[in-house]
Order: structure tokens, then C-alpha cells, then sequence
């Protein structure tokens, strides 16, 4: 998988713009990271993920009592966007997302995980990163907002991401994937 | 580009003990560093070697100085590290009453630097005393009050405060959460994570919390009897720790 991560930092996001692939979940997922990067130095994977390299993970990590609002609009914030617009991006997005609004000044770390995994949805979503991981972006979710999801990665494919996803839900990579890659091949373990 | 520090082979021994050996790394500007590692490994020992506090035995440290590029700061003399201390760094100590006056007023510790620094203008110096308690979210009223009477996450802001007001490139920052409430913590967190994407701050942060450095630190080094053992992106190290005792580390908190 190191090679892959290679290639994901270097190339392959230009090169495959509008694809989508999906990834079964249950190896490389998650502990697969930019470790072993040869060429990519921290600072380079620092500035990637500042500027380029959107990541919606299965885990919502914040600091705790920051509101919801903040944490949507930190993205927008590190990459200069004006507080007003950041905030007002960061509102359109909750709202879309059915997270009521009664909710926003307060912090997420006591939502249920429905709610925990579109704040750290629209939190992926708010800057419009030229390219995106997403861990699981369905999983919890309800008909109603995994449509909503799916429409947001459909949207964002159309502005020209690139996006990798790994996809359980079987229904929602036909939905969204162009293509698809098994990774059981690369299973430790199972090589043939 | 340059880095802002060049640290090359550090190494501090207290006698026949060693304090920490064989650092070596490269921050650039805008990043966030964090050190970790059981007390008694070597952080608060490294952390003064950077800062021009303690002499290392070995090595370099090479700071990118606005005048002259890439400068060892442990060769340079002793007025103009003493300089350098004043206006591209900055060290948050643990115990604010470390890096306090504590019989001066609020006012007076964020004024007393800029003087430092050769501000003079009275006006400015207390509009800009205002201007950053204000953004450490102490009010305007509590100016002339000396920092005795406040609470300890407020002394720790002042203390944030008075480091700041001059523009440091460079943060040193030591356990800066330690000792806080939880929810004292929380906020000093979320307004230090504020200050480094607004003034685009380079720090590097000395802590035993794993939660502190997972939501402020870009990259992580893990420290063990005065060796760096593990080194990479915080969430890489953190997620994935590949020496037994980072995996152990990480592991014996209940949840980062
Ligand atoms: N002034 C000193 N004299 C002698 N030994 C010291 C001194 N300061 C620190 N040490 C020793 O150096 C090692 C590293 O200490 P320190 O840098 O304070 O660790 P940490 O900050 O990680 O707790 C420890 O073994 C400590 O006992
Ligand atoms: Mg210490």
C-alpha cells in the first residue's frame, strides 16, 4: 500500500480526476497512511493536507467545547478564507446536512454518531479540496442523509476532484464509483 | 525552502547521565512539532537546547535569523542570542508564575516585552497590551491587576500573551496545558490552535498529553531516555506507532 500512498501524493490525483474508486473496507483502511512516503517529505504531506488532500475519517477529532460552526469552518479558516464567508459556508453545509441548528454552538463530542459523522462531513466538504478521502462516508447514516451525501460526492466530482472512498454499502459505489478496486488482492497473507 | 530550524545531532549529558542525544530534525515555518514521552526522558532538556537556555554538548542549532539566514545559536554570542530570545522567540513555560512577573500588572508583563524590544511609545505599547489580552480573551478591565489574582488558566493566558505581543517566530512551549482543568485546557487549546493558523506560528511543544499534541502538533517525535525513538505526521506516529514503546504509549490512554 506504501506504493499506492506513493502514488495518491504524487501523481495519480491529476491524472485520475472525476475517478472515484472504492475500497472494501477491512485492510489498508485506515492504517493506511503516508507512511513510507519516500519522496514526500512531513512538510510536503503537511501543505497537501492544508491545501489539497481533503479527509473525511471515520472519527471525528476536535478540541473539546469548540462549537460545531468552528469546527465546519476551520478548514475554510486555514486556507484564508474570510471569517463571515468561512462561517456562512460552514452554516449552509449543516443545514444541508439536517443538523439542526439548535446544535451548532454547541460542541460535537456529544452528538450521537449519525450526527458526529456529517458535522465531520461537512467539516470534509467545506473547502473545496481538489482531492478527498473518505473513510466509510455513509455508514452511519440514514436514507435521507446518505442521499445527501451521495449528491455532495457527485457535486464535488463534478467541480473536478479526484476522490478515493472506501465503500461498504454496495448500492453507493455503484452510485458514485467509476471505478473500483478490490484490495483483497493485497491482502498479507493471501498473495496468490 | 529554509527551514526555520535546523537542529543537528543535540546532545546534553548532566555528568554521565544523559539528558537527550542524537536529535536531529528540520521545522519549517507554520509547523507545529510536538515532543512526547514519559518524564525523565529528555523533552524539557531538548526543548531548553533549542531555546538557547541550556548549552548542548553536541551539535548545532541552526536558527533562519531575518539578518543573516541559517545562524548556530549555539556558537552565536551571547547578546545576540539574548536578542533573538527577544524577538523571534518566545518560550511558554509550564507554571505561568515561571514566565511571569508576578508583581507586575496584566498590562505591564505584555507592555514590559515590547519595551524589551525597543517600543517606547506609551499609546502603543498599552493599545497593543490590549489589543492581545483581548485575543487571550482577558478583558480590559483586568489590565492593572497583577497576575496573583488570577486563575491559573488565565495566568497561563497572560502568559501566552506577553510571549506573543512581539511577533516571535519561533514558540517553545513546555507541558503549556499542564496542571489546567480539563476544561481549562480546552480552551487554551482551542485558542492556541487559533493563534498558530491566524499569525501562521512555528512552535514546537513539549507535552506527556498525547490529546494536546494530537490536536495541535503537525508532526510528533516520541522521546526515551534522552533518545528520539519514533518520528513522523502526529496522526501516522499515533495511529500507527511502530517501536513497542510508542505502541505502548499510545495504548495505555484510553482514547487520542
Ligand atoms: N539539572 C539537572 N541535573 C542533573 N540531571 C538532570 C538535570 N535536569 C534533568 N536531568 C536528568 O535528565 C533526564 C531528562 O530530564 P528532563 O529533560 O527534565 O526530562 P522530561 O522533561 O522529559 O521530564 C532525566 O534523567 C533527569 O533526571
Ligand atoms: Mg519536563
Amino acid at each position: 500500500m506504501h506504493c499506492a500512498n506513493r502514488r495518491i501524493g504524487r501523481r495519480e490525483i491529476n491524472a485520475n480526476a472525476h475517478d472515484l474508486w472504492q475500497l472494501p473496507n477491512g485492510i489498508g483502511s485506515d492504517h493506511d497512511r503516508w507512511s513510507g512516503c519516500g519522496p514526500c517529505r512531513p512538510r510536503e504531506i503537511i501543505a497537501l493536507r492544508r491545501n489539497t488532500l481533503g479527509y473525511v475519517s471515520q472519527f471525528l477529532r476536535v478540541v473539546p467545547r469548540v462549537s460545531t460552526l468552528d469546527v465546519v469552518s476551520e478548514p475554510l479558516l486555514t486556507t484564508g478564507t474570510p471569517c463571515t464567508q468561512a462561517l456562512e459556508t460552514a452554516q449552509e453545509l449543516l443545514a444541508r446536512l439536517n443538523i439542526s441548528e439548535r446544535l451548532w454552538s454547541l460542541s460535537p463530542t456529544t452528538f450521537s454518531g449519525g450526527e458526529q459523522q456529517r458535522v465531520n462531513i461537512a467539516r470534509g466538504f467545506a473547502y473545496p479540496y481538489p482531492a478527498l478521502l473518505l473513510d466509510e462516508p455513509t455508514a452511519s447514516l440514514d436514507p435521507k442523509n446518505r442521499a445527501i451525501v451521495l449528491a455532495m460526492i457527485t457535486e464535488a466530482k463534478a467541480r473536478g476532484a479526484a476522490i478515493i472512498g472506501i465503500f461498504h454499502d454496495a448500492a453507493a459505489r455503484d452510485e458514485v464509483c467509476d471505478r473500483q478496486l478490490d484490495v483483497g488482492q493485497f491482502t498479507p497473507g493471501t498473495m496468490v | 525552502m529554509t527551514p526555520l530550524l535546523q537542529v543537528e545531532n543535540v546532545a546534553k549529558f548532566y555528568g554521565a547521565r544523559i539528558g537527550c542525544t542524537d536529535v536531529s530534525f528540520n521545522l519549517y515555518p507554520g509547523e507545529v512539532m510536538g515532543v512526547v514521552g514519559e518524564s525523565g526522558s529528555g523533552k524539557s532538556t531538548l526543548l531548553n537546547c533549542l531555546a538557547g537556555h541550556l548549552v548542548p554538548d553536541r551539535g548545532a542549532v541552526r536558527f533562519d535569523t531575518r539578518a543573516e539566514g541559517l545562524r548556530d545559536t549555539i556558537t552565536m554570542s551571547e547578546p545576540e542570542r539574548r536578542m533573538l530570545g527577544r524577538t523571534d522567540w518566545a518560550f511558554v513555560h509550564q507554571h505561568a508564575r515561571d514566565g511571569l512577573r508576578m508583581n507586575v500588572s496584566a498590562g505591564g508583563n505584555v507592555g514590559e516585552r515590547l519595551m524589551a524590544v525597543n517600543a517606547r511609545h506609551y499609546g502603543k505599547i498599552r493599545a497593543s497590551a490590549i489589543d492581545w489580552l483581548g485575543r487571550v480573551e482577558i478583558t480590559e478591565d483586568w489590565i492593572d491587576d497583577r497576575p496573583t489574582a488570577f486563575s491559573g488558566g488565565m495566568q497561563q493566558r497572560l502568559q501566552i500573551a506577553r510571549n506573543l505581543v512581539t511577533g516571535p517566530r519561533l514558540v517553545f512551549m513546555d507541558e503549556p496545558t499542564g496542571g489546567l482543568d480539563v476544561s481549562v485546557q480546552a480552551r487554551l487549546l482551542d485558542l492556541l490552535r487559533g493563534l498558530v493558523r491566524e499569525i501562521g506560528l512555528s512552535a514546537i511543544i513539549v507535552t506527556h498529553d498525547l490529546a494536546v499534541v494530537r490536536l495541535l502538533a503537525d508532526r510528533l517525535m516520541v522521546m526515551k531516555d534522552g533518545h528520539v525513538i519514533e518520528a513522523g505526521l502526529t496522526d501516522q506516529v499515533l495511529d500507527d506507532p511502530q517501536h513497542a514503546y510508542t505502541q505502548l504509549l499510545v495504548s495505555s490512554v484510553l482514547q487520542v
